[in-house]
Formats: structure tokens, sequence, C-alpha cells
């Protein structure tokens, strides 16, 4: 097998095999008959693989991809290093160390699921995460999403598009890509974003109040999981609160003979008010209520 | 010898477990491990168990370590380990116990490896004890067996142990120190290695432990540091999901909400974690098992957790519905009810299928109602009410559609959702729902001026639900209503029973409005001082009311009508600081208005006073601050113009005029448009003809031939300055007679030019008016006063009643005159204007007769005429004393008083005298009821009834006669009727003639 396709395979299988810093990665992989073993990858493409069977070996094995009944990429500990420092929200040195495997990983990136993909793939969301909406942009643009299988990846691929629009501050489009996912059961994350987008279109739209509401649903999608958007929807909504007139006359009038209860005004104040307690005591992750909105805590009933 | 053979050939079988068995060696001790290894190897615990147990039983003991040397001991840790597996922990506590206590590697006894089991015991010990829940004992245990254990030969899975070292330190409520060996655990996981399910399992330990000790800073402080260790893939998370939502639970009972927000969000998404699991099924192909890193995947227990969490997902009860509800719970329990509404939108948008979602709807309504979202109260409040009919919620929900759309001011919304309740009967009366529908139907049409239809309403909503949570409202709605149909002695009863009912109740928001109404209906009825009092009451109590700066402005005109301008003046100014401090612009420009018509008011034919140039600066900054939108363009332009013209600027003061005439023309129903008109026609014809202004007014400057309103008032208005021309000519009767030949062709034009619906209330009573007095189908008229009756527009219908009353008031018909009676009574009892009242009260009295109501006619006939307070209110009224005079004569003769009527005849005959067609009617049934009473008199100086008729009757002619060829023939007609009567009883033997009394007279007067 290996001689008939080495030819074949050279050209796209072109990596170093055997240098000191030799791409490998470990899997299992079966055929048909129940024939299981551990392999090493060295690389791969859409359709044909080349691997060894020892970590040590220098012989390796050239195949077609479709003589298998089971490659099971096992995930690589940087990758697992990487995702953790994900998911503790360092999104900076997770950022890094996604390039550092999308890099290494470089030789599969055709492959199914494969680690240089997923990396590359969360390279992007640690750019979106932190607000680097150019990068993102850019990063986006040398993605490819072929090897991708999952739907909510895909999707969230679909997701940058509103992104994008978010960051050439078009926000019509913002709210016309958003509305469009209006009607679609999402995973909460993906909820919160386009809840997010849509409150900041909306926002600058001069729609306050359903602003106010899409920041809530951004708030409360996944439990507040998403927590740069939850904190950033809280204080816009916070925000959109402060520029209502009708609460300025509320906090004008708190407290004295003029003050009426049973204003929109004076409602909204407290709402915002405990809107801002509830930042505070749940949602805030590293910015602190600015001055302008710590006046609401003055507020609550 | 024989003892230390047994011991070699022991040792051997022990070790050496592979070695094949046969039938006989089953009784044997190594026939016993053999069986019990194989079984163990093979997973069959029980029996290996048994294996076991019988080689214990009859080998072990004291005697065993004599016998077989410490190497026994490895037969009670197999022992152990069965009992561990079956969950057998007290006895595998003691099996282990055993093996470390009474088989010690000591001696001789550790030849051929010894019990190789001694020091493992106590880590499995440990293990038994943390199964029997006696951690203290298991942690004692583990310490020892790390102090003791050979490092070499007793490896041990490390991450598991600290895992269980965490778990036993949690569970005896060690927090710190459970924590220590958790992150060793974490921080080894890679090289231990530790498991993620483990990391997971003693993570859960710790949220247990913590929400058990009430910490919840610990739990943050160590999810704040090992958050990205804790996070583990979906597919492995999935299978802890509902142990955490379990957990979210308990920490939101203990109130440690923010533990329970991060525990949710430890919980993947259903749908991410079914792609996952799919990706690592499809990843396998037919592989049955991969070890990744530290997780062990079967793909057989992956396919059932993929089927199950698939079937979670179709099912009513997803991790994604009680996260939602559980978040939604803890956004309102903060107060932050857009978080909890936003929680339930995506409940029911979403997640439709949840097993709660009635409840789920309806919180989405409630909170829905609580933001003020009304679209969102409605669309939601419609689906649930289609979804759920038989609902408990329904007449809550329903309520909060209705009571979320009244109070947000969506009163049309309101009007067509409460209709449809009340209409269609879809609420049985008596129920809340109803009492609902209809103080919400009743109020919508008061607040939206659809005064007539709101006016049953509300009085149906006071009478049928009197303990109603509406009352108030409802009360004070009916009577402001009745107050705004202008029923004034109505409106101040049900005022002051309001005022009266909740003078003490806790809510006073209605009383400074109830006080406002109550001070409008005292000086509708002219009463100043009731109105003063009132909104005195405004002022001084509710000063932050929202009606204080009207207040003022009533205040004003009730001074200005008592001509204390001054003091009228100052209210007007306080009126237009309060209404500009409030952003009141209506009211700011109200005041202006005032202002400028007070200070800038000229009488007709009269000098402007010393201040009527102090009406330009407000005239000013009402047309540059509020004249956008204002209701009062017209009466400022109106106002102004004498003002203007002393200071210079009349052509700027009728320029502003045409072209509030020309904008208002534009606008349907502007009200004040006529009186514009009216102005600007006085100013024209100051220095224009009258056929110049009608050219003028033909053309009006950009009024369209569409502005019908306004082209119909410029035809009033011309028509009614030839009607001045008319009367005006009175000496000049081809100068009159061509002048009324105009006014019909006008009015004719006018009649056939224009729509009803086209015309304003001003024009349609003034055409009606000219159909009722100058033609002969008076009934023409009706459709006209129609027309403006049934308009919400309330302008000119005093005057609408009036002429509708007057021509039913004609009729013969009984049923015309109950119509008449009952508009005739409207306006007696509510006009503004006496002189409508005043005439009112004299049809009333007309029509009664017309009746035939003679008490009733007489009652009606005092009220007009009394002069006297302690007989009752003095009206003041005397335009139709005559007639009046007259009717309550008649009356008392139809009653057969005729003492009565003949003393009525002579006070009106007498006091009108002049006044032919009442006073010659008059005396003449009074000489006929005198001449049929005949009274005799033997007194000389008192007449008989009979001479006295004639007396009467002669000398009536007599101061009469001279001026008899003047009267129009009816009352020439009338005059004849008395004469010929004189001349009838003068011809009676017994009657006297004047010249015969006369005669006689003379001739007593020589006798004395």
């Amino acid at each position: 097998m290996k001689k008939l396709f080495l030819s074949l395979l050279i050209p796209v299988l072109a990596v170093p095999a055997f240098s000191e810093n030799a791409f490998q990665t470990e899997a299992m992989m079966a055929k048909e008959g129940g024939d299981n073993f551990q392999a090493w990858i060295l690389a791969a493409t859409e359709t044909r693989i080349r691997y060894k069977t020892s970590s040590a070996s220098t012989v390796f094995t050239d195949a077609k991809i479709s003589d298998f009944t089971a490659i099971f990429l096992k995930e690589p500990t940087v990758y697992t290093e990487a995702m953790d420092l994900y998911e503790a929200r360092k999104y900076k040195v997770a950022q890094a160390k996604f390039a550092e495997v999308k890099d290494y990983y470089a030789p599969i990136s055709k492959f199914k699921d494969n680690y240089h993909t997923l990396s590359a793939f969360y390279e992007m969301e640690c750019m979106r995460k932190q607000g680097d909406l150019e990068g993102l942009t850019k990063a986006l643009q040398g993605f490819i999403k072929t090897p991708l299988s999952r739907d909510h990846q895909l999707r969230q691929l679909d997701l940058y598009i509103m992104w994008d629009a978010v960051r050439s501050l078009s926000w019509d489009r913002v709210w016309t890509i958003a509305s469009e996912r209006d009607e679609e059961v999402l995973p909460g994350s993906q909820r919160a974003q386009i809840a997010y987008c849509k409150g900041l279109a909306l926002q600058n739209l001069k729609r306050s109040a359903e602003a106010i509401i899409s920041y809530n649903v951004a708030i409360t999608a996944d439990a507040g999981g998403s927590e740069q958007i939850a904190q950033d929807a809280a204080l816009n909504a916070l925000r959109t609160y402060l520029a209502d007139e009708e609460i300025q006359t509320a906090i004008a009038v708190w407290g004295t003979d003029d003050e009426n209860k049973s204003s929109g005004g004076y409602t909204r104040l407290t709402e915002a008010a405990a809107l801002a307690k509830f930042y505070e005591k749940y949602i805030m992750v590293d910015k602190p209520l600015p001055a302008d909105l710590k006046v609401f805590l003055k507020y609550g009933v | 010898m024989k003892k230390l053979l047994l011991a070699f050939t022991l040792t051997l079988t022990l070790l050496v477990t592979s070695v094949p068995l046969c039938a006989q060696e089953q009784d044997d001790l190594g026939g016993l491990v053999n069986k019990a290894l194989a079984s163990m190897k093979a997973g069959k615990w029980e029996q290996a168990l048994a294996f076991n147990k019988a080689a214990v039983d009859r080998y072990g003991g004291k005697i065993a370590l004599q016998l077989f040397g410490p190497q026994f001991g490895n037969i009670y840790y197999r022992k152990g380990v069965c009992e561990l597996k079956l969950k057998k922990f007290g006895e595998a506590m003691e099996s282990f116990e055993a093996t470390y206590k009474d088989f010690p590697n000591k001696g001789k006894g550790k030849a051929g490896g010894g019990n190789r089991f001694e020091k493992k015991a106590l880590l499995k010990w440990g293990e038994a004890a943390m199964g029997a829940e006696d951690y203290e004992l298991a942690i004692n245990q583990w310490k020892k067996f790390l102090e003791e254990r050979d490092k070499a030969r007793d490896g041990y899975p490390r991450g598991a142990f600290h895992i269980n070292m965490a778990i036993c330190h949690y569970r005896l409520e060690k927090i710190p120190e459970g924590n220590d060996h958790l992150e060793i655990a974490i921080n080894n996981k890679n090289t231990f290695p530790t498991p993620n399910d483990a990391i997971v399992s003693g993570f859960q330990s710790l949220v247990a432990a913590a929400i058990s000790k009430e910490d919840e800073q610990v739990l943050l402080d160590f999810i704040g540091k090992n958050r990205g260790e804790l996070i583990i893939p979906p597919y492995e998370m999935q299978r802890f999901s509902k142990v955490f939502m379990k957990l979210a639970g308990d920490a939101i009972s203990a109130e440690m909400l923010k533990v329970a927000m991060n525990l949710y969000q430890f919980v993947p998404p259903t749908d991410v974690a079914i792609e996952d699991l799919r990706n690592r099924i499809g990843a396998m192909g037919n592989l049955t098992r991969v070890a990744d890193g530290g997780a062990r995947l079967y793909k057989d227990q992956l396919e059932k957790q993929l089927t199950d969490l698939e079937s979670e997902q179709r099912g009513n009860k997803s991790i994604e519905m009680i996260k939602l509800a559980a978040v939604a719970y803890i956004h309102e329990n903060h107060k932050n009810t857009h978080g909890a509404y936003g929680a339930y939108y995506q409940l029911e948008n979403y997640y439709p299928k949840a097993e709660k979602r009635e409840d789920n709807l309806y919180h989405l309504i409630r909170t829905s109602s609580i933001i003020s979202n009304v679209y969102a109260t409605q669309e939601y409040g419609e689906r649930f009410l289609k979804a759920y009919p038989d609902s408990s919620y329904k007449p809550a929900v329903q309520k909060m559609m209705l009571s979320s759309l009244f109070f947000d001011g969506k009163y049309e919304i309101c009007i067509g959702i409460a209709s449809d309740i009340i209409d269609n009967k879809k609420a049985p009366e008596g129920t809340p729902e109803h009492d609902l529908a209809l103080f919400v139907l009743g109020g919508s049409y008061f607040y939206t001026g659809q005064y007539d239809m709101a006016a049953p309403l509300l009085d149906q909503h006071v009478e049928k639900y009197p303990e109603s949570i509406f009352i108030q409202s409802s009360s004070y709605f009916q009577a402001s209503n009745v107050s705004r149909l202008q029923y004034w002695s109505k409106a101040a009863s049900l005022l002051d029973a309001f005022l009266e009912k909740y003078k003490d109740a806790e809510n006073q928001s209605y009383t400074p409005l109830a006080l406002y109404d109550r001070a409008n209906a005292h000086f509708a009825e002219e009463q100043p001082e009731g109105a003063l009092k009132k909104l005195e009451r405004v002022i001084s109590e509710f000063s932050d009311s929202p009606v204080a700066d009207q207040a003022y402005n009533l205040r004003g005109n009730v001074l200005q009508g008592e001509k204390e301008l001054e003091a009228a003046e100052e209210c007007y100014l306080k009126a237009l600081e309060i209404a500009e401090i409030r952003g009141n612009d209506g009211v700011a420009g109200e005041a202006l208005y005032y202002l400028v018509a007070m200070l800038g008011d000229v009488a007709k034919g009269k000098e402007p006073g010393p201040r009527v140039k102090d009406a330009v600066p407000f005239a000013d900054k009402y047309w540059e601050e509020y004249s956008p939108g204002s209701p009062y363009r017209a009466q400022v332009a109106v106002a102004q113009i004498r003002a203007y013209s002393e200071v210079g600027r009349g052509e700027e003061a009728l320029k502003r005029l045409q072209e509030v005439i020309s904008t208002m023309a534009k606008i349907p129903g502007a009200v004040g448009l006529e009186e514009a008109i009216n102005s600007y026609t006085d100013v024209y014809l100051e220095s224009h003809s009258p056929q110049e202004l009608k050219d003028h007014y033909y053309l009006f400057p950009d009024i369209a031939n569409n502005d019908k309103a306004a082209r119909a008032l410029l035809r009033i208005a011309i028509i009614g300055v030839f009607e001045d021309v008319a009367k005006a000519s009175e000496d000049d009767e081809a100068k009159e007679r061509a002048a009324k030949a105009m006014i019909t062709i006008l009015f004719k034009n006018l009649k056939f030019d224009f729509d009803l619906k086209d015309l304003s209330n001003y024009i349609l009573v003034k055409l009606g008016d000219y159909l009722r007095t100058n033609t002969s189908a008076p009934r023409e008229a009706l459709p006209y006063y129609s027309e403006a009756l049934s308009r919400e527009d309330q302008s000119y219908r005093f005057a609408a009643l009036l002429g509708r009353a007057d021509v039913y008031g004609e009729s013969t018909q009984d049923a015309d005159l109950t119509n008449a009676l009952e508009d005739f009574e409207r306006i007696f009892t509510d006009s503004q204007e006496k002189k409508e009242r005043e005439f009112a009260l004299f049809r009333i009295i007309e029509i009664l007769m017309a009746k035939k109501e003679y008490a009733m006619t007489a009652e009606r006939a005092n009220e007009y005429l009394n002069r006297e307070e302690e007989a009752g209110l003095v009206l003041g009224f005397s335009k139709f004393s005559p007639e009046v005079g007259l009717i309550l004569a008649q009356s008392f003769e139809k009653r057969g008083k005729t003492d009565d009527a003949i003393a009525m005849y002579v006070k009106v005959w007498s006091a009108h005298m002049g006044y032919i067609k009442i006073a010659a009617p008059a005396i003449k049934r009074w000489m006929e009821l005198s001449f049929q009473r005949n009274r005799k008199s033997d007194n000389p100086k008192i007449v008989s009834d009979r001479q006295g008729a004639y007396n009467g009757g002669w000398r009536f002619l007599e101061l009469t006669g001279r001026f008899k060829d003047k009267l129009s023939p009816e009352d020439r007609a009338l005059w004849r009727e008395v004469e010929k009567l004189v001349e009838t009883y003068v011809a009676n033997p017994n009657i006297k003639s004047m010249e015969q009394l006369k005669k006689a007279e003379e001739e007593a007067k020589k006798r004395r």
C-alpha cells in the first residue's frame, strides 16, 4: 500500500517526517474486522493519511482514509492546556497557546475536526471575547471551515459576520442579522451574543426600551456564562437608563415633594438601581461600575 | 519441618496464580486461592468472595500466620477487595485490618514476597472506611499509608487518591484541607493522571460542603482559581449536568445565588453536548473503547448517553428550561424585572414544550406588564388565553392585559378588548373579569373624550361593583365624566359625594382632580365662592398635583369674572410659572392666552384701556414658545388684535389671524376657527364693505376647495354680516330686502353645497336655527342639530339641544313633546348661558301646558316667576314673565281654580297692558271668568264681578286704543275681541256703561 501511493502522497503530505521537530499526533485507528491499533499520524489530507505505529519509529505508512473504520485523534495535552486557559477566561494566554497548537497541527489541517482547525477556531473565539473585532475579521478571512463538523461551531462562524457589522458600526445591518436569528433555538452563549449585538443596534438606533430588553436577554441567556457579554450588556443597559430623560427627572425629584412613584421615570429608575446592584453582585468580572453609573446604587427600594 | 514444607508449598501456590486447577484441589487452600483469583479476574465478585472467605474460614485465624506466614495476609486483602467491590464496607474494613495487623512482614515470613499488601491494605482500608462513611478513619488510614508505604512497591492512583482525600475532608466540612487535595489532583491532572470525572466528583463534594456550611465565598474563590480545569468537554460534562442542576437548586435554597449562577454556567447546553457526543462516537468508528488522556471512552456508553440526551432534548424538562426558569427567579428576586422577562421570553419562544409552559407564559405576561411592555402583554396574553382557556391564571392574565394597557394609556386597544368582553358576554357579570373589563372600558372612553359612551359604563361599574378595587377610580371617572358632559348639577353632587367618601382614603391622587372638576362645576353654575374654595384647596393642599397649574388658570378665570383683574393676572402668571417648570406647554399656552385676552380686551365701541399694550409681550411669548400644536392659536390671534394695533402692529395681527384661519382650515374639527373668522370679519369690515368681504371670503387666501369646514364658516360669517346689514336697514326697505334676499341665497347655497359631516357644530347650529326660525318647515332643522349632538365635540351642545327641543316642542305629538321636555330640562339644568336656561324653562312650561299637565305647569311657572327667596330659588328670569303669567292663569282655570285664575289674569294684563299679544287674551279671559262668576257686591266701593269685567275691559280699550292702528294684524284682532266683549257686556241691562257710571259719579259729587 505504501509503495503504491507514495508518489501520490508526497506532494500533499510533504512534511519533515523524521526531522527533530517532526510533527506527529497520537491516534487510535481501526479497520473493518476489528484490527485496532495505536498510531501516530504524521500528515493528512481530506482523503489520505500518513501514519506510523510507534512514536519512535521511522517507518510510516500512507493510506486512504476510507480504508479505516476509525481514526480517533487523541486530544493533545497542549490543546487541553489551551482549552483550560480558555475556560479559565485567560483569553490572551489561551489565544497564544491556541496559535501554537494551530501552527504545530498544520500538517493535519484538512482532517475532520483536527486540532489545527479547532485551535484556529478557538483563537478567533479568544479574539471575540477580548473585543478584538479587527483581529477577528482578519483571522476569519483565512479560516477554512470545511473540517469543522459541530453545528454550533459552524454557526459561530456565521455570527462572526454579525460581529463584523458591529465592528463597522453598521447598526441597521447588525439589527437585521440578529433579528434573522430570533426564531432559532440556539445554545445560550450564542443567544447571548445575538441579543447583545441586537441590543447595541437598538441602542444606537435610539430604540431604548427594546435595547434594554435585548440586553437583558443577553444577560440571562446562559446564566451569565458569557461573562464579557453579560458585563457589557448590563453596563450598556444602565447607560441606556441613564440617558432616559424621565429617569433624570425622577433622580432630580427623588425624595422631594415632587417625587411621583407612579411615574414611568420612577419605575425605571428603581429598575436601573436593581440592575446596578445585580451587576455588582453577580455580573461584574473585571469592569467595576463606572462613577456615572454608580449613581443608580442610591435609588433602590 | 512439616510445617515449613506446607508453608513453602502454600507460598508457591499463592504466588503462582496461573497454576492449572484440578477437581481435587477445590477443597485445599491452593485450589480456593486459584479459584478466587480467577473469579476476580472475571469480575465475578460474589464468587471470588466466596472462595476467599472459604480460604479464610478454613485456614485463617491466629494460626494462619504461624502456619503460612505473612503471605496469608494476601488472601485477606483479596477478600477485602471483593467486599469493597460489593460495597460490604464493614467486612472489607475488617479484612484490610487483618491484612495490615495480623500478617506483618517480619522475619522469615518475608521470604517469597510475604504479605505484599500489608501497607496497601491501609489504602484500601481507608477506601472501605470512606464507603462506610467513616471519613476520619479513612483519612487516618491514608495518611498512615503514605507514611509507611514502600515507595517502590506500593504504587497508587494518585489522582483518585487525592480526590478521595478531598471528598472525605469535605464530608467532615474541613473545606480548606479538602481544597488542598482537590487542587493537587487538578494541578497534576495530566501527570497523575486525574480523570476529569474524578475532578468533577471532588468538586461536587466541595459544592455540597460549602452549601451545607453556608460558605459561599470559599466556593467562589475555588471556582475563580480552578475554573479552567473544572470545565471539561461537553460530552463528559453532560453526565454531571443533573447533579450540577440539583446543586444549583440547593444553592438557591441556601440563598447562595452567585454560586447557583456559577453552577448553571458549568452545565453545557444540551445541543452542544449532543454535538460533542455525536462527534466522539463518529470518530470512534468501530472502536468500542478509547483511552484519551485521563478519559476512558466506551462507545456503548456514549451512545446510550446520546440517546438519553436526545430524548431529554425532545422532552419537556430539558436542562435549558430548568436553568432559564431559575435565572428568571434570581433576577426577579433581585428586582431586575427586565432580566426575569428576558429569561421568560426565551422560555416561551425557544422552549414552548416545557412542562411548566403555562407557568412560564403566565410569568412572561406578568413581567411584561411590570416593565410596561404592553405589546408583549397583549401578544402573549392572547397566546395564553388561546392555549390555556381553562387555566386558573386566566383571570389574572386578562386582568394584566387590560390593566397593563389601560394604565399605560393604550386606551384604543383597551376599548377593543374590553368591548369584546362586555358586548359578547365573555365574562359573567359579578366576576372580577367583568368588573375589570367594565372599568377599563368606561375609563378608556373617558380618557379618549368619548364621554357619552363612558357615562353608562361608569354608572354601571359604580353601581354593580361598590367593593371593586377600582371603585375609587371609577367613582372619580364617573363624576368627572358627567362634568365633561356639562351636566353641572349632577356632576356637582357626584363630585361632592366622591370628595366626602374618599376624604380620608390612603390614595388621595384623585382628590385634587375632583376638587378641580368641582371648582369648574361651581364656575359653570356661577358660584364663584364655591369655585374659589375648591381651588384654594387644590393649591394649598395639593400643590404638587398635576392640576395645580390648571387650578391657577381657573382661579384666574373666576376672579376675572368677579372683575378682580389684578388678582386674576397674578393667578395666570403663577399658572404660567408652574407650567413652564413642569414643561406643561398646553397649560402655559392657555395661561398666556388668558393674559392676552384679559389685558387686550377692549369693549366694542370703547377706547382701549391703559394696559392693552401689556398684552403684547405675552402674545409674542405665546407665538415664540407655545404656539406649535396649541389649541389656543385662534383665540390668541383674535385676542391680540387690539393690543397689536395699539403698538402699530395691526397689519401683523391681521396677517397672523389670516394665517391661523388658513392653517386651522386644514385641521378637521379645529376649535376656535369660527371665532377667528368672526374677529377677522370685524376687523376687515372696518375698512371694507360687506360686498367686498363676500368677494374676499369666497377667494380667501390659502384655503382650498376641499377645506369645506373653513369655507362654510366663511359663508356663515358673510351671512352674519348681511344679517347685521338687514337689521341696520330697517328704515331702508329696499336695502333690508336686498340683505335678506342675500341671506336666503347664502343659506340655500350652504345647505346644498355642504354635506352635514363637513360642517362644524357651529355651522350646523347656525343652519339649523335658520331653518327652524326662518322657514315653514322647522323640522328640516332636526338633522343639523342631531348631527351636532351626535359628536364627541361638545361645542354648541346646548344651542343644538335648544334648537332641537324647540322644534319638538312645536309638535302636537306626545312623543315629540316628551323629547322636547327632556332636552329643555337638560339645558335648564346644565347650560352656563342664563338666556338659554330661561328660554328652556319657559318652553318647559309651555309644553307642560300643551301636555295638559296643569299642576306641573303651575309649579314650573311659579319657579320661573318667583321673586322671593323664602319661596325658593330666585332665578331672576323676566323675559317671558307675561307669557308665563298667562299660562299660569290658564293652568288655574283648567284645574277649576277660578278665583286664582281671575287673580292671575288680572296680574298679567295689568302688568303688561301694552303687550297686546298677552294682555288682550288675559283680559278677555279675565272678563269672561268674572262675568261667569257673577259675584254681587252690596258695598258701593266694590264693584260686582260683571260690572268689574266691563269696567276693566273698557279701561284696557281706552289705554291701548290710541295705538291700535299700529298693532300687527294679529294683535289688532285680539284687541278687537276684547272690544267686542266690552260691547256685549255693556248691552246687558244690569251693567252700567262707562258713560252711565261717569254720569252717576258726577251726580254723586254734586250731592256731596
